[in-house]
């Protein structure tokens, strides 16, 4: 593997008696769009803040390339950054803004109206040039942030909630230029935000912090289907979660005993749980199997009673109750349309062995 | 939906006119031909003339403006410098100095004036630096003027997003680049309206220049204190016309400024 981008070892901080940011090691390689994901306060924006030099690290060292770069300041650092707010300069017209930090490294002027044009067309707002940042739409002014940092070149574009003060249906548009403009730059991309729609649909690799630690790192899929904590599980979209022991361990994986019966998991042969050892199911709504027609024999099939409906579009949650426990079931809506459950009435449901995931705590 | 008040309506009418009255006189009656007395006797501009004629007023004139010029120019920069450091200050230390910025601008002018003719006395018993004069008068005006520049430039800074300035330094300004390329433009029209209003509190001071003055070091307002000692002059109210024509220039200028950059 050649040298990663960014490279965090056991970093640090704290402000007064909070930790901010306890013992990350982390490394994100070239041209990778990462994302830290985690709940407001969890210490992700603060993790980026160090990467970019506006936050020192008490402890832990930060490389950027090859080079320790902890102890150098935000101006000399080959990073930008996208802020939240943008931070667009008031006095100054667009192409002024992008044109900042070309003129600060002193670019020669042809060069630099070069790119600065080159950088408008990218993220087109081209037709924007002439304008004060107090005439832009919201869209407009997140362009114009993101064209005033990729100008730079930088190794590496941090953003920080980047999108966080749009309404939904910009942010989705333009959730999608924003991957296509990190694949045609091929830059590396990191990307701070609470929202794990958006880090799921951006992301090569999500790396999941809770107060202040990085709790999992994975790839978008793995992380949201084998999450290996009760945090990554329910953070991620719906999820069960369901208390078990285990009964019997096989070469398949194990069977463990819940409040409704006997359910077969496929475990990762690292798991290191003994017979009678206490553990958490994690299953995901839409991976439960529904209907009348499930055979019998097939195994980790339950009945159960309809509690709840409720219909979001395209898909349909019921909740059910099975036993003690109570189960939340997604379908597509044509499907439990078709099934035309009423609430009372009773079903089967199952979940396939491979859809179980025994949770690490 | 605000109803109009038909005598509230009226009495501000009143007030606003009794405010102005003074002025009203004072510039009708520097177009009066009579020398002596209220009685009118025909428009002239002869007291215009005799003013421009004579070489005391002339002088007063210059060292008013000078003295304004030097003052603003010192208690801005100094004032802007105060500003910017409070506002480093922690929470705690900014309220107390913030204070400590007050005090001298409600503290009586002659309070002040008699403080400083005492230290300047001190001073130049041990020194011998200090003689009063132009260079005192700066002095005691700087003082005037510094927490007014300084008050105005720390509101216009409590309003600045600190994230403009972390964009900067993220976009490879240095900390003087910074300063230079966001933080000064940004508080400039702040620090443009307080170096107004202190030109405008120099031009206007009389307590201070009056004890802090020296021999042929007179402005404005104190050479209209020593000409009405000897009775009213049409002069008088020619100079105070001219004067009154100078302050509405200044109100009009400092409320274009603000309405342009303090929104």
């Amino acid at each position: 593997m050649s040298t990663p981008a960014v490279e965090l070892r056991a970093v640090s901080k704290r402000f007064g008696e909070v930790r901010a940011v306890s013992e990350v090691s982390l490394s994100v390689q070239k041209g990778e769009f990462f994302s830290l994901l985690g709940p407001s306060g969890c210490g992700k924006s603060t993790l980026l803040r160090m990467i970019a030099g506006l936050e020192w690290p008490d402890s832990g060292v930060v490389c950027l390339g090859s080079t320790e770069m902890h102890a150098t300041p935000a101006h000399l650092r080959p990073v930008n950054t996208v802020f939240q707010s943008y931070a667009l300069f008031p006095h100054m017209n667009v192409e002024t803004n992008i044109a900042f930090g070309l003129r600060m490294k002193r670019v020669p002027r042809g060069v630099r109206e070069d790119r600065v044009a080159r950088a408008m067309e990218t993220v087109r707002i081209v037709e924007l040039a002439g304008r004060r940042p107090s005439e832009l739409s919201g869209g407009q002014r997140q362009r114009v942030a993101l064209a005033r940092a990729i100008v730079n070149e930088p190794e590496v574009l941090l953003l920080d909630e980047p999108l966080g003060a749009l309404d939904l249906q910009l942010r989705k548009q333009l959730q999608v230029e924003l991957k296509s403009v990190q694949r045609k730059l091929g830059m590396t991309f990191i990307h701070v935000t609470h929202d794990q729609e958006e880090a799921l649909v951006l992301s090569d690799r999500i790396g999941l912090m809770q107060a202040g630690r990085l709790v999992q790192v994975d790839s978008a899929e793995r992380i949201y289907e084998r999450p290996r904590s009760r945090f990554a599980a329910r953070f991620l979209g719906a999820c069960n979660l369901v208390d078990a022991v285990v009964r019997a361990r096989g070469p398949g994986g194990l069977q463990v005993e819940t409040s409704f019966g006997l359910m077969n998991a496929a475990a990762a042969p690292s798991l290191a749980l003994g017979e009678g050892a206490r553990c958490t199911l994690a299953i995901r709504p839409e991976r439960v199997e529904w209907g009348l027609g499930i055979e019998g024999e097939r195994g980790n099939q339950f009945s159960a009673v309809v509690e709840e409906r409720s219909y979001t579009g395209p898909r349909t949650h019921i909740w059910v109750r099975s036993g003690a426990g109570r189960f939340q079931i997604a379908l597509p809506s044509h499907a439990a349309n078709r099934a035309a459950l009423g609430i009372g009435e009773e079903v089967l449901w199952r979940v396939p062995p491979e859809s179980v995931v025994i949770l690490e705590d | 939906m605000k109803t109009r008040s038909g005598t509230l309506h009226g009495v501000s009418v009143a007030l606003l006119g009794f405010l102005y009255l003074p002025i009203v006189v004072v510039i009708v009656y520097s177009f009066n031909a009579t020398r002596h007395g209220v009685a009118w006797s025909g428009f002239t501009l002869e007291w215009y003339r005799a003013l421009l004629g004579n070489d005391l007023v002339l002088a007063a004139v210059r060292n008013t403006l000078w003295l304004a010029g030097a003052s603003t120019l010192i208690s801005t920069v100094l004032g802007t410098l105060l500003g910017c450091g409070l506002d480093r200050f922690r929470p705690a230390g900014r309220r107390w100095c913030g204070r400590l910025l007050q005090l001298p601008m409600v503290m009586p002018d002659i309070v002040m004036a008699v403080a400083l003719v005492i230290l300047f006395s001190l001073v130049r018993r041990w020194t011998g630096w200090f003689q009063l004069g132009m260079g005192t008068m700066v002095l005691a005006h700087v003082t005037l003027e510094i927490p007014f520049v300084a008050i105005v430039v720390r509101s216009r800074l409590a309003g600045f997003d600190s994230s403009l300035a972390e964009a900067a330094q993220d976009l490879g300004a240095s900390r003087f680049q910074v300063f230079w390329w966001i933080t000064f433009p940004l508080i400039l029209p702040g620090i443009l309206v307080g170096a107004l209003l202190a030109f405008t509190l120099s031009l206007d001071d009389f307590v201070l220049s009056f004890f802090t003055t020296g021999p042929g070091a007179s402005t404005l307002p104190i050479f209209i204190y020593s000409s009405v000692k000897r009775g009213i002059t049409p002069e008088v109210n020619a100079l105070s016309a001219i004067v009154i024509a100078f302050s509405i220039v200044a109100i009009v200028i400092l409320t274009l400024l603000q309405r342009r950059w303090l929104r």
